[in-house]
């Protein structure tokens, strides 16, 4: 691997304003969707940033793309700085760098046939015959695993599975380095997203694709993932390598969030210490000062509400932005969180 | 508690008769959670939303199902609607569709107490206030005067247990009661359900695709695929000593949150049109077992090697007889690629 990673976000910032009822639409807050989020990409790398609804964790997505235009931060995509492209250089850019959406249902034109929707990346970015096209998208197709004469069809004749695989097609005609797959399973039935993630998979092994994998499922994301980072309001609180992330995380929200996830397995579950966490993500219009996990967070303590955590090494592979991150070796019981909640 | 047996509801449509629930029967016990799981359009929802007479007049429906040896299906709708929201209650994905936007939450919940019970307003609003204690909203006599939208989801969910259990109910039909909602605030809820549930000495039937959902609470399980049940066991049973290759292909397909693995082994295919649907069995196209009688003969659902263990497939034994069940799928998957 080379030493230049293929992306890398330095302080990402996305605000969004609330305007005003008044004439004038006079901004009178805004909404901290994304405040100041760092991360790497290397070739062929898939990095998993998990959250919860309001993390930010698709906003950031999305910034990096431009889809939303960033606040303020830097996005370097090969060398070369996103946010300051113009529309030419945007445009060329896209061909290099894909996005695939969650709703299969909503990202599909319903009045083109798969042909089409498939083979629109080639009309926009390149002067192909319509006869290449069609073997071009046949193999798309295939590569998907779906058969050339499904080109003809529509998309309300496929099901939710399979109209993400006609996304994936889309999504690589243009053979990208780098796709963020915005919860690219989360609308499918389990039995039909295992199918999905071992296609994704196999692309990226054949391609060698770097992805930007985002996603609430802490199950799926361990096992797409090389790298995860951890989101709660609009921050990084945890990143680092799966293996000691899925272990051991040291913050104390990684904790709880993998805690609360239920497992497949009756016996596992009546063993499982289960953090219960208080009440609700507090408003990104006003986030708590210091840390923002601190008003959930059964370790806070009075340096938490003053001094803004940075990401650290606590242990190693892993970056926490807490001030009382959780040892490898600790073990948190819920008898102790719940303590601390009822003494709160 | 409450006894189903063999349920059916179709729809007609311009295609056909859709035969969303063809033939389903289980029984609820007191202080018991049953659990009902199944992917999208196997018929969960639609087979316990015709208990509560909750269909549109054009489906057809047929069967028995008694309440404490009351038959619920067929009756006028007045009947129904007397036991609708006192003695059996549910609880919906959505609480926001669910709850009336414009009044407040403490109005809808006396609304509850005064549409089954004739007492004073005054008492109506304090057991509303009582219950929202209960499920844990805090200073529940000051947010009892907000509306559902100063709410957050899971709060509204709060909300939902709140009215559900306000008459007191025997019954309680948890229909994906936290799909919408963060795993976190997930974890909340259902330790709230199931701490009312204990309060109030209710059954609950939770409906629900997410396997990890059944395993950290219910107490038995119906897998459906296809408009009926093809196992039903106890909890332990169904993740341990599984009988039919669909749930143990289900069980196959989900990444384990505690490991890491190579690839996932999805379950290849899609579920039937039910729309005439084919004879035999309706896995039959997916599943690795299948063999010609499968194509002619609809396994019922019957008693395996186990107790009170039922499945409906012809070969539950070859499944039985494989250590690693989910791997059943995996050797399809591979022979496919060769």
């Amino acid at each position: 691997m080379s030493g230049e990673p293929l992306l890398e976000v330095t302080d990402l910032v996305k605000n969004f304003p609330i305007r005003g009822d008044g004439l004038m639409q006079r901004v009178v807050s805004e909404v901290q969707a994304v405040s100041g989020v760092s991360f790497s990409i290397n070739r062929g790398e898939t990095l998993g940033l998990v959250g919860e609804s309001g993390s930010g964790k698709s906003t950031a997505g999305r910034a990096i793309l431009r889809l939303h235009e960033p606040t303020s931060g830097s996005v370097r995509y090969d060398g070369r700085e996103v946010t300051e492209m113009s529309g030419k250089e945007m445009q060329a850019l896209r061909q290099q760098v894909q996005i695939v959406f969650q709703d299969p249902y909503a990202s599909l034109n319903p009045k083109l046939p798969i042909n089409d929707i498939v083979g629109e990346p080639f009309i926009i970015h390149s002067s192909m015959s319509t006869t290449e096209r069609k073997a071009q998208v046949a193999k798309l197709l295939a590569n998907v695993g779906l058969l050339p004469e499904h080109g003809n069809r529509y998309p309300h004749e496929f099901s939710g599975g399979q109209r993400q695989r006609i996304g994936i097609a889309r999504a690589i005609a243009l053979d990208p380095d780098f796709i963020v797959l915005d919860e690219p399973v989360s609308a499918l039935d389990v039995s039909v997203q295992a199918g999905v993630v071992n296609l994704l998979r196999s692309i990226q092994q054949e391609r060698d694709i770097a992805y930007l994998f985002i996603a609430h499922d802490l199950s799926v994301v361990r096992h797409v993932s090389d790298r995860i980072a951890v989101m709660y309001l609009g921050k990084i609180v945890e990143i680092g390598e799966r293996a000691p992330l899925y272990a051991a995380p040291a913050h104390p929200y990684t904790r709880a969030l993998m805690s609360a996830v239920p497992v497949a397995d009756p016996k596992r579950e009546r063993r499982r210490e289960r953090i219960m966490l208080e009440g609700d993500v507090p408003s990104p219009v006003n986030p708590p000062t210091g840390c923002r996990f601190r008003t959930r967070c059964w370790r806070a303590t009075d340096v938490c509400a003053e001094q803004e955590p940075i990401l650290t090494e606590y242990t190693p592979g892993l970056l926490t932005a807490c001030h009382h991150p959780i040892g490898p070796d600790e073990v948190v019981s819920s008898a102790d969180v719940r303590q601390h909640h009822l003494l709160a | 508690m409450l006894s189903v047996d063999d349920l059916t509801v179709s729809f007609p449509t311009e295609d056909g008769l859709v035969r969303a629930v063809r033939g389903v029967s289980y029984e609820v016990r007191r202080n018991e959670v049953f659990g009902i799981v199944g992917e999208s359009g196997c018929g969960k929802s639609v087979s316990t939303m015709a208990l509560m007479g909750l269909l549109p007049k054009t489906a057809r429906i047929s069967g028995q199902a008694t309440y404490l040896g009351q038959p619920l299906l067929g009756r006028p709708d007045r009947e129904v609607r007397q036991l609708r929201g006192s003695k059996i209650a549910m609880i919906f994905q959505d609480p926001m569709t669910s709850l009336n936007p414009v009044y407040t939450v403490e109005r809808q919940l006396a609304e509850a107490v005064l549409a089954h019970h004739r007492i004073a307003p005054k008492l109506a609003r304090e057991r509303a206030i009582e219950m929202l204690d209960l499920v844990g909203i805090p200073q529940a006599k000051q947010r009892a005067k907000s509306y559902p939208h100063e709410f957050s989801g899971g709060m509204r969910q709060r909300v939902m247990i709140a009215m559900a259990i306000i008459n007191d109910p025997d019954i309680i039909i948890a229909d994906e009661p936290t799909t919408a909602l963060d795993v976190t605030v997930q974890a909340q809820i259902l330790e709230t359900l199931m701490d009312v549930k204990d309060k109030v000495g209710a059954a609950i039937v939770l409906i629900t695709h997410d396997l990890g959902v059944i395993a950290s609470v219910a107490d038995r399980v119906g897998v459906m695929y296809a408009g009926k049940f093809v196992e039903a066991a106890s909890i332990d049973d169904i993740f341990e000593s599984t009988r039919m290759p669909y749930t143990a292909g289900l069980l196959g397909s989900i990444p384990d949150l505690d490991a890491e693995s190579d690839h996932l082994v999805p379950i290849e295919g899609t579920p039937p049109t039910l729309i005439n649907p084919k004879p035999g069995c309706p896995f039959r196209p997916r599943c690795p077992l299948a063999t010609d009688i499968c194509a002619t003969d609809e396994p019922i659902l019957a008693q395996s090697d186990r107790p009170a263990h039922l499945v409906a497939c012809h070969h539950w034994q070859a499944v039985a007889d494989e250590p690693n069940s989910a791997a059943l799928f995996d050797r399809t998957l591979q022979a496919g690629q060769q």
